[in-house]
């Protein structure tokens, strides 16, 4: 484990812009009535693509325009942040859950279960995610509970594998052999030993996954198979937007920023966690030739 | 008359890092002469390697840099020059073969094709000649069945074999300096026994001036002329070979040769030098060796000895050396 | 090298079973298969007839055999819509579909690798910083969107490109962009991240000492070290570009296998559905062994093994 003030000088490096963006999402999921200007879902035929307050024809009114039935875009955004992050918070937690529970049976009881395990894992990643969500969805109906777990079943590969590899790792460690030895249950050793020392890569991860889970989403949204309106999701919004790219080019411009800049957001956030929680991995971003010195004769 | 090849004047090659400043070669200066072995004695730590890196401009960057001191070869400063000056003298005026010889070879070529890039390089054989001269160069090392290894790749071959090949290389470059950063360390002794007489054989072939790197004082008396002891970075001793083992002043140096197990000294414990390699982030001012030296005094502790000469061939940097 | 091969071999056709298990399952997941396999203005009586056809009166593990047997034939049933065999539909639009993702490829490889090296040559300078920002952009954004802005941008303000459809090289340049996107990033950030290890190796140094010239040091040297985990990632990217490219044909109406399948799951169209989830798997499986051929071939401790 790492100093203290070798921790503290890396909070120092903290991503700034990409904490910044998550805050904001949260603020707007949990105070959106407080903060938008508008109710999302308030038409006014009147107000119909009026575009952004720069342009000649917008106002301060709908700072970000409105969309072909009146609506707010700016409001419709802010409560979309809230579509979002429940929807990527519950699926992160369920598929994560699925997850890290199939990946430290896997990795901890190995063998067979193991072979097994992996194989299936092989043969969920050779299907593209994206039609097996399309034709759960097909089957099973789009709603929100079924989106989440149409997202939550075909995501959990990613956990188990980074926790699989991570419990083969630990597994080895003398400090679990000394558990078994003193004949600690199964249970116990999971919970005590291996889990604590899965939890870095665990945050990390599901930072990252965040979203990716959100841009899921709002593909699915996006082809209609997502939420359902007038629930302002930001897939919804960019599908709509679509067809009126022509000449009300905002309306589809808008909620893709969002969903880039949080999704921005969680990379960086997840990008520093991972640099913070466990030195040994690398990442793309890391500079190159060591800082430290190795220590050679 | 002897010919100095090579001149080392008050090396300084500092590292950068986020936890301070390492100088890990602090004030070095030696000679090398032409075909004399100089072998570089010192724990891990103290310097040994990075001066080699030093000497070829490969200290890594961007945390390590030559911040002062000459490196003279042949008239030229090699400190001054650019990377891609450098890569004139590498290889084909000086060579090291590095420390681990399992991971020095690029796993994906033959040992043929590495071979033959250096006698491509250096020699300037191209075509189908460049094959027999492969297998010509991989002999001279005797290497068993080479012809039929030729092809073959790094990870085919044991830690003793691909030394030999690192040798091999060597020679297909024919340097004239060669620079062995501690090539036996990493292999059993057998094969250890096997590689420095190959070694040996080489140095009497073909005339080359060698700087050997290596913690092990029992190679130093085999193989070396001259002798430099390196501690925290700076030289504490230098002489040639006899004068080191038998007129030592140092009490580094002291300590070192008392803790080789000799068959007679059967019956006394297992001599070492006391305390810790010394942590080159927070060096004290006066001399570092001075924590576990049992001759020092205040004076030690406080300010850092000059080096003097005990004779023309063999300087001392200590206070309390004559006392000794 | 052979039992590697055999291995791998023996592998994808255990993977392809499974699929097969698996689009088996989410047919049967509603319950009752024949409201998604018949039309669905059918009867009560044509779908009975339709249930004893099928033979969904038998026992799981049966209509599991058929429908292997079936699937390995081609046959996935017909398509209600085009009243075609739903295989020969998708393969039809395979060839579409094939070419738009070869394109991203192409594009990912040629712009991502290049990048990625001479990120990893001078780390932390400008062009680094600058070339791993753009990265993590591109692996932030939503493909539809980035679709969407670059017909914004070339299509409805400078005209230059076609919106939609398939023809010359102007109609793939924008589709095979957005899809090529995100794969473009992500080999760009690895490719650098493997040759920074790479080239800090022992035997990048052995080169250096030989005096070789940066430029072989780094491009013959490292690279083909560095590639080689390079590689595997940019299969895997090739399987996530086949659902990316899902979304990509529905944006710019590529006449692909994904937008026929998302158009048969609007119109219930589900034996489309079936034969395109399992004809992109088993691409995707296939794409998979080749690499795993190619990687063999370059990496000699597997060869040797």
């Amino acid at each position: 484990m790492q100093k203290s003030h070798q921790i503290f000088k890396k909070l120092k490096g903290a991503p700034l812009w990409g904490l910044a963006i998550l805050f904001l999402l949260i603020i707007s999921a949990m105070f959106a009535e407080l903060i938008a200007p508008h109710n999302p879902i308030d038409q006014d035929i009147t107000q119909a693509l009026r575009p952004p307050f720069w342009i000649e024809g917008g106002s301060l009114k709908h700072i970000l325009g409105t969309d072909e039935l009146g609506r707010d875009i700016l409001s419709r955004i802010i409560f979309g942040a809230r579509i979002s992050l429940v929807l990527g918070f519950i699926a992160v937690a369920l598929s994560g859950f699925i997850g890290t529970g199939i990946g430290l049976t896997s990795g901890y009881f190995g063998g067979r279960v193991d072979s097994v395990i992996m194989r299936v894992v092989d043969i969920q990643l050779s299907m593209p995610y994206i039609l097996i969500a399309l034709a759960l969805i097909g089957a099973l109906g789009p709603s929100l509970r079924n989106i989440i777990i149409v997202i939550g079943i075909t995501s959990w590969v990613d956990y188990g594998r980074i926790v699989r590899g991570e419990v083969l790792s630990v597994k080895e460690n003398d400090f679990v052999k000394l558990a078994k030895i003193a004949g600690c249950s199964t249970v116990r050793i999971l919970s005590k030993h291996i889990f604590p020392n899965v939890v870095n890569s665990l945050i990390v991860l599901a930072t990252l996954m965040l979203g990716r889970v959100i841009i899921f989403e709002s593909a699915l949204s996006f082809l209609g198979l997502g939420v359902q309106p007038p629930t302002p999701s930001w897939g919804i919004m960019l599908a709509d937007g679509r067809q009126y790219l022509t000449y009300a080019w905002w309306l589809a411009t808008f909620p893709g920023v969002a969903i880039m800049l949080v999704v921005l957001g969680t990379n960086l956030v997840g990008d520093w966690l991972r640099d913070l929680l466990d030195p040994r991995q690398r990442t793309a971003l890391k500079g190159g030739g060591n800082l430290l010195w190795k220590k050679k004769s | 008359m002897e010919e100095k090849i090579l001149e080392i004047k008050d090396l300084k090659t500092y590292f950068f890092t986020n936890a301070g400043v390492i100088r890990a070669v602090d004030g070095v200066s030696f000679s090398l002469h032409k075909g004399k072995t100089l072998g570089i004695v010192g724990e891990s730590g103290s310097g040994k390697s990075v001066t080699a890196l030093s000497i070829l401009g490969l200290v890594p960057r961007p945390a390590g840099e030559i911040v002062g001191g000459e490196i003279w070869y042949r008239g030229e400063d090699l400190v001054k020059k650019s990377n891609r000056e450098m890569r004139n003298f590498r290889g084909k005026k000086i060579f090291m073969i590095p420390q681990d010889p399992m991971t020095s070879l690029n796993p994906v070529f033959s040992i043929g094709d590495q071979i033959g890039e250096a006698i491509k390089q250096h020699q300037g054989i191209k075509g189908d000649g460049l094959k027999s001269k492969i297998i010509e160069m991989l002999k001279l090392v005797r290497i068993a069945m080479i012809e039929k290894r030729v092809n073959s790749y790094p990870h085919q071959f044991s830690g003793g074999m691909k030394q030999r090949v690192m040798i091999s290389m060597a020679l297909s470059c024919q340097p004239e300096i060669l620079i062995a950063d501690e090539p036996t360390t990493a292999l059993d002794v057998t094969i250890q026994a096997q590689i420095l007489k190959l070694m040996m054989e080489i140095r009497q072939k073909y005339n080359s001036s060698i700087i050997f790197i290596t913690h092990d004082l029992g190679i130093i008396a085999k193989i070396c002329n001259d002798v430099v002891v390196m501690y925290a970075g700076r030289i504490v001793e230098k002489a040639d070979v006899v004068t080191l083992f038998k007129r030592h002043r140092h009490p580094y140096t002291k300590g070192l040769i008392n803790s080789i197990p000799l068959l007679s000294r059967r019956k006394e414990r297992l001599l070492t030098i006391k305390g810790q390699p010394p942590n080159l982030l927070d060096l004290p001012d006066g001399c570092p060796f001075e924590p576990r030296c049992d001759y020092a005094d205040k004076k030690c502790a406080d300010h850092y000895p000059p080096t003097e000469l005990v004779t023309d061939h063999h300087t001392i940097c200590c206070w309390r050396w004559r006392e000794i | 090298m052979q039992r590697y091969l055999l291995k791998r071999l023996f592998h994808s056709v255990i993977t392809i079973l499974g699929i097969t298990l698996i689009v088996f399952i989410i047919t049967h997941l509603t319950g009752d298969p024949v409201n998604l396999l018949i039309h669905p203005e059918a009867s009560q009586a044509e779908r009975e007839l339709f249930r004893k056809e099928l033979g969904l009166d038998q026992p799981l593990y049966i209509q599991y055999f058929e429908f292997l047997k079936n699937a390995v034939q081609g046959d996935f049933g017909q398509s209600f819509r085009h009243q075609t065999p739903a295989f020969s539909l998708i393969m039809g639009a395979l060839p579409a579909t094939l070419e738009l993702t070869i394109a991203a490829m192409l594009i990912s490889i040629f712009t991502g690798v290049p990048v990625g090296i001479i990120s990893s040559i001078k780390p932390r300078s400008y062009y680094d910083r600058f070339g791993m920002a753009f990265a993590l952009l591109g692996q932030s954004m939503p493909v539809f969107w980035a679709g969407l802005m670059l017909i914004l941008l070339f299509a409805v303000k400078l005209g230059m490109l076609p919106s939609h459809g398939r023809g010359g090289i102007e109609h793939i340049i924008l589709p095979a962009c957005t899809l090529g996107l995100f794969s473009t990033a992500a080999i760009a950030r690895f490719t650098r991240s493997s040759m920074l290890d790479v080239l800090d190796s022992e035997y990048i140094k052995t080169a250096r000492i030989k005096g070789l010239s940066e430029y072989k040091v780094v491009l013959k040297h490292a690279l083909k070290n560095a590639s080689i985990p390079v590689i595997t990632m940019t299969s895997l990217q090739f399987g996530r570009m086949l659902s990316g490219a899902v979304i990509t044909e529905t944006i710019f109406s590529w006449p692909g296998v994904g937008r026929i399948a998302v158009l048969g799951i609007y119109s219930r169209d589900y034996p489309v559905v079936q034969a395109a989830v399992f004809v992109a798997s088993v691409l995707f499986v296939a794409i998979n062994l080749i690499v795993d051929i190619l990687y063999a071939y370059l990496d000699p401790r597997i060869k040797y093994k």
